[in-house]
């Protein structure tokens, strides 16, 4: 494939996706500035990898690379060490359910204390607080609204850890609202 | 019957409908029955809607897009004026589907020094000679071997010595890139560290760093032999590295 062709091919290919990369890259770094690097550098990777591409999901296959690139990147600028540490076995669902500062989600309505404060900020702190491994869990899920089968493809785990790491992801957000409330 | 812990687990499987329809009419049922859960399931709904609306917001993507275009461009230009037609290698496939091989390179353009830029991208190549779970490339301890499997791929012949006599066995190799240019990236073992090799075809005459030594403990050496350039990368100590460097210039 000449080279003209091979570029309008990857640009249609894979530019449709940028809004997806930029979210994924977003959320990892948790910087506009960062996000971008990592955007323009997986780009330029998913180019040069191109011949890789045999069809399919391109949007997985962005992502893939995207992914990648930007753990690579957090373990360059040395951000990994920086995050808790991340340990699957932490608490079963059902636990971390049923704690005690989480008996009071019943009582104090969750959904009461996220309506009555539309805070975007708040929000945003809480996801930027948790561990890498789940903020991708429930970025991929919520918002670019990929299947398990689609995460599990991308993060390289099982589909039955998927639905771990989102339950414990909303678990744990749940909790940080809480304790980044601005109005408690 | 289904019980609140195992409708706990369940019911993220069933707000995000993955469930298949016998399980998800359980989680269904038991929510109907049980006040608690049922709060639990509400209350991460409406934590999925605050995420939706709170998390999604974008910034204008148009400089970035336009940069990636740019950058494009640019990677197209500096190929070489010749046109070669590469083989359908297995390799990026099979680098893509491995699990754990991490992307490191960064570019020229976004650094004030290109010498940096260049040891930044061999010690990036390096990382993936120790994170790939599976070579992505070829085993072999046979020199002529390797030699063969990269000339097939990479349309010149890079040298393989034979080290075992200074205590460096040979592992394999992979192809790989520093910066632009594909090379390859032939794997020593020396003790319980690795050594990279990467080989690749000088296209300019380029000033690169002699011999560095980054914060982290691993070398970085480079030199030319005719109209082929080479950089040895790893963190096995000083005097070991001297050792290699010297063994492979021969």
């Amino acid at each position: 494939m000449n080279l003209q062709r091979r570029t309008s091919r990857f640009r249609e290919i894979a530019l449709p996706h940028l809004k997806a990369a930029y979210r994924l890259a977003h959320w990892l770094t948790r910087s506009h500035h960062d996000a971008e690097e990592v955007v323009q550098e997986a780009y330029l990777n998913a180019f040069k990898f191109f011949d890789g591409y045999r069809g399919g999901d391109a949007q997985a296959w962005v992502l893939s690379i995207v992914r990648n690139t930007g753990y690579t990147w957090l373990r360059q600028h040395r951000r990994l060490e920086l995050q808790e540490p991340f340990d699957e076995a932490l608490h079963s669902v059902a636990v971390a359910e049923r704690s005690a500062d989480d008996r009071d989600q019943c009582e104090n309505n969750p959904e009461t204390l996220l309506l009555r404060r539309a805070d975007a900020r708040w929000v945003r702190s809480a996801i930027e607080t948790l561990p890498v491994e789940y903020r991708e869990a429930l970025i991929l899920r919520e918002l670019e609204e990929l299947s398990y089968k689609e995460i599990a493809a991308i993060a390289e785990i099982p589909i039955g850890t998927v639905m771990s790491r989102l339950a414990r992801a909303r678990a744990l957000l749940l909790r940080r609202l809480k304790q980044l409330n601005p109005e408690s | 019957m289904t019980n609140c812990a195992k409708a706990q687990e369940l019911v993220h499987g069933y707000i995000d409908q993955e469930l298949n329809s016998m399980t998800a009419g359980e989680v269904d049922r038991h929510l109907a029955e049980c006040a608690a859960c049922a709060r639990l399931y509400a209350g991460h709904e409406t934590l999925r809607r605050a995420i939706r609306e709170h998390a999604r917001a974008l910034p204008d993507l148009g400089p970035l897009s336009a940069r990636i275009d740019a950058k494009l461009a640019g990677v197209n230009a500096r190929r070489p004026p010749r046109s070669v037609s590469w083989p359908v290698w297995g390799f990026a496939a099979v680098l893509l589907a491995a699990v754990g091989v991490t992307w490191g390179l960064t570019f020229f353009l976004t650094r004030a020094n290109p010498e940096d830029s260049l040891a930044d991208a061999a010690i990036a190549g390096h990382m993936r000679s120790l994170m790939a779970n599976e070579l992505a490339g070829l085993s072999s301890t046979d020199p002529l071997v390797i030699e063969t499997w990269l000339r097939q791929r990479l349309g010149f012949s890079p040298k393989v010595k034979d080290l075992r006599g200074q205590g460096f066995t040979l592992i394999g190799a992979r192809l790989d890139y520093l910066y632009d240019s594909r090379a390859a990236a032939v794997l020593y073992r020396a003790r319980d560290r690795v050594i990279t090799v990467f080989i690749w075809r000088a296209t300019e005459k380029a000033n690169f760093p002699a011999h560095l030594l980054a914060d982290s403990g691993v070398h970085v050496q480079f030199w030319a032999a005719a109209d082929i350039e080479l950089c040895a990368v790893s963190d096995v100590d000083t005097g070991g590295f001297t050792q290699f460097v010297q063994a492979y210039r021969g």
